[in-house]
């Protein structure tokens, strides 16, 4: 069965970017434009992914991965945020609250499938 | 991928156009005093992620300007610089700084020396405030060790909450052999007592030599994400190199240029045109020929897209399957027709055929609607710029932004409500003394609204200011013999002289009071939408500029007449009744023109089958004559026609596309029967037909 992605970003060119190049090697993506709608999103669902953006109206990035991990059902769940080169800060406070990995802006689709295949 | 990466150019370019544009909203309804943190929020998350897109789909020079963008616009969310109509002034500058590159990178043309000053003198203003507030920079990152091939000795000690990250280790061993051969051994020194043993931590140390021809930053590269410094050491065992690493590897890992570099030196390798005419294989001009044909072809793909909300695709999605099942009800209902029961379940499905047809035509059509928001929202700039400029006080009022109108309006809306607002602000709107003086509030509105109501938009642009003066209109338009000295006219034909081309130029306006300037260009760009322009006013109190426009182009609710033995369709927004003239109520005038007094006002009678050049009506006896009265721009007329065949909505077809423009059509139509009907253009056949009103006879 193909494993299912979250991509929450609040730019909808970047979501369809990141959708067009997933869903293009084969996985199912779903899609949340900020924080409250990824956790909506993802209520009750079996995920293998989730990427998410950090700057985002209503609930940003990182409180996301928090409430994830909160959640008995995300606890393992790989999950990878998107972040800018001058964002440092932002993988240390990624890794606290318990993101796997980063993929750094600016990337290539290709980068980004390299990533994904690292951590599914 | 380069071509999706292209479809993502645009939709970037259109997505950071609604960014702009909502920033610049945004920055003109801020309140120093008590800023809202959302909208602080909101400035800097379009800057962040207009920057972050920006270098993700190749636009560098954006992403850079929008970095210091960020930068000045991060201590500003944050409380640590405040909001003061000076930065709003610069951020504003920089909202026009990014439309030009937005505009720019659209056509694919390098910045204009004008927006090239502008960027720079705002960059040096973001960055002049930005500065004492930035927090600590980061160090800058220590040079990479030189690049080492061969084999490698690694030592990994895993983080504790390696699991809790949701991390698996199997998949970082898994991408260490896809670069060569690897062994793996554990170390258990590090493992705790069973009895301290936390299930949920790692506390797993592995040796690991790896056999690859990799360079060290690929080994490294596998432990990104769980590398934090002091818990991974690699150690190249040997110097053999059994490949070629390419040249910006060597130069990227020796610290000499960065990756970013490197890539950006790639990007100007690709400039195909630069180097044929470096090599002399061609001429600059062709080159430059046909990068213009390439650039223009662009601009026709942008402007023929359309982003459409998801949820408006999922609908029509679900009706064509709805009809396509309806469909194969009738199918079967027909096979079955022999049976009374068959004939009550294909009468059914035809009704419900009939209403799926129905919506899905008005769900197609919605997709092509977009808010009139698009339109709107270039306003408040504009007003408060040219208001300065005036040394006017406006308050700019809009409502109905969410209105939604065809999209193929909007281009040809822009220009007639720019026009109008502009001419509100300057001739409607009277100086501040002339207000305070004349007992109004010293601080003028002027409002942009937006409605739908039937089966039409409208779109007002009213002001509190002077109004329209009659007499005066009147005088000019007499001066000028446009109309009879002694004609007697309403409010609105006296109003609707202000759009006939040549009423006035700008000289001879701003002595009037000041509406026309170019309005018969407003006029013809509202018709050619199949919509009018109403306007209202009163001396003293204001006026009003009312757009009426068809809820589409693609569709018209019109009243289908007879003439002859061919059928035509007039707009049925212009008709206001038809009846059957008593015997000699229409006079003849001037030969063979004629008028009708229809309760006491004079209108002409327009023979269609003359002014068309049509052949004969139905022996043409004045006995059997229907009118029907329509009305256009203040103007009535009646037309002769044998019969009304009914009221119905038409698909318009364009006949300049399919024929040629001719006089007095505005289009063509399909009728049930699968005939051709013609779509009369009113307005034209009105001004086909007379020249100066007729005075009372």
């Amino acid at each position: 069965m193909a494993k299912t992605i979250l991509t929450v970003d609040d730019s909808v060119t970047m979501r369809q970017m990141i959708t067009f190049t997933l869903a293009k090697a084969g996985y199912d993506i779903l899609e949340a434009g900020d924080g409250v709608e990824a956790l909506a999103v993802a209520a009750g669902k079996k995920l293998d992914l989730v990427i998410t953006d950090v700057n985002m109206p209503n609930m940003d990035g990182i409180t996301l991965v928090q409430r994830l991990r909160a959640q008995a059902g995300f606890r393992y769940t790989p999950i990878l945020v998107l972040t800018t080169e001058s964002g440092q800060d932002f993988k240390v406070r990624g890794k606290e609250a318990g993101a796997t990995g980063w993929i750094v802006k600016p990337f290539s689709p290709e980068k980004l499938l390299e990533i994904v295949e690292k951590v599914i | 991928m380069a071509d999706a990466m292209d479809a993502f150019k645009e939709s970037f370019l259109e997505e950071s156009t609604e960014l702009v544009d909502g920033m610049e909203a945004v920055l003109l309804k801020l309140d120093f005093a008590n800023p809202e943190v959302e909208d602080l929020h909101t400035l800097f998350r379009a800057a962040h992620s207009i920057k972050g897109n920006a270098a993700t789909f190749g636009f560098p020079a954006i992403a850079a300007f929008t970095h210091q963008l960020e930068s000045t616009l991060e201590p500003v969310r944050q409380g640590r610089l405040a909001m003061t109509p000076e930065l709003q002034e610069i951020l504003l500058g920089a909202v026009d700084v990014l439309r030009a590159h937005l505009g720019q990178a659209r056509s694919g043309s390098a910045l204009q020396p004008r927006d090239l000053a502008n960027e720079a003198t705002t960059l040096q203003e973001l960055a002049r405030l930005a500065q004492g507030t930035a927090a600590p920079a980061a160090r800058p990152a220590p040079a990479p060790p030189p690049p080492s091939l061969g084999a490698y000795q690694i030592r990994f000690q895993a983080p504790l909450d390696l699991f809790r990250r949701g991390i698996n280790l199997e998949r970082i061993f898994r991408d260490l052999e896809k670069l060569g051969t690897a062994r793996f051994w554990l170390d258990p020194a590090t493992l705790p007592p069973l009895d301290g043993l936390e299930p949920e931590d790692c506390h797993l140390l592995w040796n690991i030599h790896l056999e690859t021809g990799a360079p060290l930053a690929d080994v490294e590269e596998v432990f990104e994400f769980v590398n934090d410094g002091a818990n991974l050491a690699i150690k190249p065992l040997d110097e053999k190199a059994d490949r070629v690493p390419l040249l910006g590897e060597i130069l990227v890992g020796s610290g000499e240029v960065s990756p970013h570099q490197v890539q950006d030196a790639l990007s100007r390798q690709a400039n195909i045109g630069d180097l044929l005419v470096e090599m002399g294989a061609a001429r600059p001009e062709a080159v430059a020929k046909a990068v213009e044909q390439q650039q223009k072809k662009r601009t026709q793909v942008e402007a023929s897209t359309l982003r459409v909300a998801t949820d408006k695709i999922d609908k029509l999605v679900n009706l064509v399957g709805e009809i396509v099942i309806t469909q194969t009800m009738l199918a079967q209902s027909a096979q079955e027709m022999a049976t009374a029961h068959g004939i009550a379940r294909f009468n059914e499905a035809l009704v419900a055929l009939e209403r799926l047809t129905r919506e899905l035509q008005e769900r197609v059509m919605g997709v092509r609607m977009v808010p009139v928001e698009m339109i709107f929202s270039r306003f408040p700039r504009m007003v408060r710029e040219l208001a300065k400029q005036l040394e006017k006080d406006v308050n700019l009022v809009m409502e109905g932004q969410a209105t939604e109108l065809d999209k193929t309006f909007i281009e040809m809306l822009v220009d007639p409500i720019t026009h109008l607002v502009r001419n509100g602000l300057d001739h409607g709107l009277e100086p501040v003394e002339q207000r305070i003086a004349a007992g109004k509030p010293a601080q003028a509105t002027l409002s942009l609204k937006a409605s739908s109501r039937g089966g039409n938009i409208f779109i007002e642009i009213q002001d509190d200011g002077r109004g329209l003066d009659r007499q005066r209109i009147l005088a000019k338009a007499q001066e000028k013999g446009m109309v009879a000295a002694d004609a007697r006219m309403s409010d609105e034909e006296v109003y609707a002289l202000l759009f006939e081309p040549g009423f006035s130029t700008a000289a001879a306006v701003s002595d009037l009071s000041g509406r026309g300037v170019g309005l018969d260009v407003v006029r013809q760009n509202i018709r050619a939408l199949g919509g009018r322009v109403e306007v209202e006013s009163r001396l003293g109190a204001g006026s009003t500029f009312r757009l009426v426009l068809p809820l589409t182009m693609a569709v018209l609710d019109g009243l289908t007449v007879r003439i002859g033995t061919e059928t035509y369709v007039f707009p049925l927004s212009l008709v206001l009744e038809s009846f059957k003239p008593r015997p000699g109520s229409i006079q003849s005038i001037q030969g063979d023109r004629h008028v009708i007094n229809l309760r006491g006002s004079f209108m002409p009678v327009l023979p269609l089958e003359a002014v068309l050049s049509l052949g004969d009506r139905d022996g043409g006896r004045e006995g059997d004559d229907l009118l029907v009265v329509v009305e256009s721009d203040g103007r009535r007329a009646a037309v002769r026609v044998d019969e009304v065949l009914g009221q119905q909505q038409v698909v318009i077809k364009s006949l300049d596309t399919h024929y040629r423009k001719v006089q007095g059509i505005s289009g063509a139509t399909i009728l049930g029967d699968g005939r051709v009907a013609l779509i009369l253009d009113v307005a034209e056949l009105i001004h086909l037909e007379s020249s100066p009103l007729p005075a009372p006879v």
